[in-house]
């Protein structure tokens, strides 16, 4: 029984991380439909799985797979976004048993890890001002903890950083489609565009952007003038006004006092010609994510207002 | 009296396009079609149900067995049908760029504001399994789970799916917190 347990394991496991054989793949998927213990089972790998992603314990090619599945389920952001808070948690309280507490409470800007150091610096200043019995010595090393679990502290919150940077990479290597020009894959980005707004709010220009031959990442910058919206779409149409490739999910930036949106595209997806991005405006209907931007492009949501079109004319070298 | 074959069927395929079996079918869809590499799994799996929805009495005069079955059938024909589509291309923000706005940082006080509080929900036994089960960095996972198992008096496998439980309610109760922005200090 427990044999079979383990293995039905493991197949779910592998079922999740895409390294399932055909036959064994439909074997889990048909269980999956019909036996409803199983598929609380494999929410509870999928979480297992998260929480290795959010450590760093999972491997190639593991990583990708799982990682490209979970970018296709709708609410994947929340659930990083709750892991990594896990995460987090788990790393401002060495001991494990220890939970929130009053004290906790009170800094809740400072993040868990403060949480011990703070009670600490506390005991300190108290033994002190009671009586003096401890040293100079005793509360430098205090101190010098303090210091240690803040630069603790800081390397989670830079690792949080890089794992958000990791998930978005990860999500654009695994779902590139033509299986090159996503960032970080080796295809360089060869150049980059500035394009103004035309009709919707001003007259404007057709600008000519002239790409090389080989496949190469074009970067694409649609100047906005102001920010009115939380998150953009940008379409791409041909002249015929034929729609060719949409994006969402899209956050105005801002560089040398320009308000932008930004994305790359790969040049080989269009030939010499004529084409224009419509851009429209997200306005929420309710926020659906705890944090925006674990990966990018992947869900849509409100309802869209135009907010200005693109003009521009397509040249090879 | 026994019931006809037919109205067992119908009253099969009923109980899964109802509540609270509908979430976890759509669920358990969604995770087929997002394992198979599609891009919107969530509408194809509505489609599926949508298919099986619209002709449930004729399906049912017919079919005999797991309701199950047929939904897998039917999931594999929209997925045939989602391969044989052109393909959207996607594009790629570039966020090496600052953000006009970023609410990323207040976003993660208050999601751990609210985790603080959420954990505080828990009882002792539920916030030990929370704290320890899921804690990676740690040397010996399995030997540190298999020790939690045995003092909980609990099998390996029924440690996984308590500890899977409460991770789903403290998750839930974060998520409604967050939305109603509760983490804040009032």
């Amino acid at each position: 029984m427990m044999h079979e347990t383990e293995s039905q394991k493991t197949a779910l496991r592998r079922y999740l991380v895409g390294s399932a054989p055909e036959d064994e793949r439909e074997r889990v998927e048909q269980a999956l439909l019909a036996d409803e213990n199983l598929y609380e089972e494999l929410l509870a790998i999928e979480d297992e799985l998260i929480d290795q992603y959010v450590w760093g314990r999972l491997p190639e090619p593991e990583r990708t797979s799982f990682i490209q599945y979970l970018s296709a389920l709708p609410d994947h952001k929340e659930r990083l976004e709750f892991a990594q808070a896990l995460r987090a948690h788990s790393l401002g309280s060495p001991t494990g048993a220890s939970v929130a507490t009053a004290a906790s409470r009170d800094t809740p800007e400072e993040g868990f890890g403060f949480r011990v150091p703070a009670l600490l610096l506390a005991a300190a200043v108290l033994l002190v001002m009671l009586g003096g019995v401890w040293s100079l010595t005793t509360i430098s090393a205090l101190r010098n903890e303090v210091r240690t679990n803040q630069a603790e502290l800081g390397r989670s919150r830079e690792g949080q950083e890089e794992l958000q940077k990791r998930l978005v990479a990860e999500s654009r290597l695994s779902s590139d489609p033509v299986g090159r020009g996503a960032p970080g894959t080796g295809s360089s980005l060869s150049r980059s565009f500035l394009l103004r707004a035309g009709t919707f709010r001003s007259g404007g220009t057709t600008k000519v952007l002239q790409l090389p031959q080989e496949p190469a990442l074009v970067e694409i910058r649609l100047d906005l003038g102001v920010a009115d919206y939380e998150s953009y779409r940008a379409v791409f149409h041909d002249a015929q006004a034929a729609e060719l490739m949409s994006v969402s999910q899209l956050g105005a930036r801002v560089k040398e006092n320009e308000i932008l949106v930004v994305f790359s595209v790969p040049s080989e997806r269009f030939t010499a010609g004529d084409y224009y991005i419509s851009l429209s405006g997200v306005i929420e209907g309710s926020l659906s994510g705890v944090i925006e931007g674990s990966l990018s492009g992947v869900i849509e949501g409100g309802e869209l207002e135009p907010v200005a079109r693109y003009d521009f004319r397509i040249s090879r070298e | 009296m026994q019931q006809p074959q037919s109205q067992q069927s119908l009253e099969s395929f009923h109980r899964l396009l109802s509540s609270p079996q509908y979430e976890t079918l759509r669920g358990r869809l969604i995770r087929i079609f997002a394992r198979r590499g599609c891009q919107f799994p969530q509408d194809l799996a509505d489609e599926t149900i949508s298919r099986v929805a619209e002709k449930v009495h004729e399906i049912a005069a017919t079919f005999e067995g797991d309701p199950a079955r047929y939904f897998y059938g039917v999931a594999r024909n929209v997925y045939l049908e989602y391969t044989r589509r052109p393909k959207t291309v996607p594009l790629y923000e570039n966020r090496s760029w600052t953000k006009v706005a970023d609410p990323d940082r207040l976003r993660n006080e208050v999601a751990s504001a609210c985790l603080e509080r959420c954990l505080d929900e828990l009882d002792g036994d539920e916030r030990r399994v929370i704290s320890e089960y899921y804690q990676y960095d740690k040397i010996a996972k399995i030997d540190h789970r298999k020790k939690l198992a045995e003092s909980l008096g609990l099998g390996s496998n029924a440690l996984r799916i308590k500890a899977y439980r409460i991770r789903q309610r403290l998750y839930r109760c974060v998520t409604s917190c967050f939305k109603n922005d509760d983490g804040r200090e009032k």
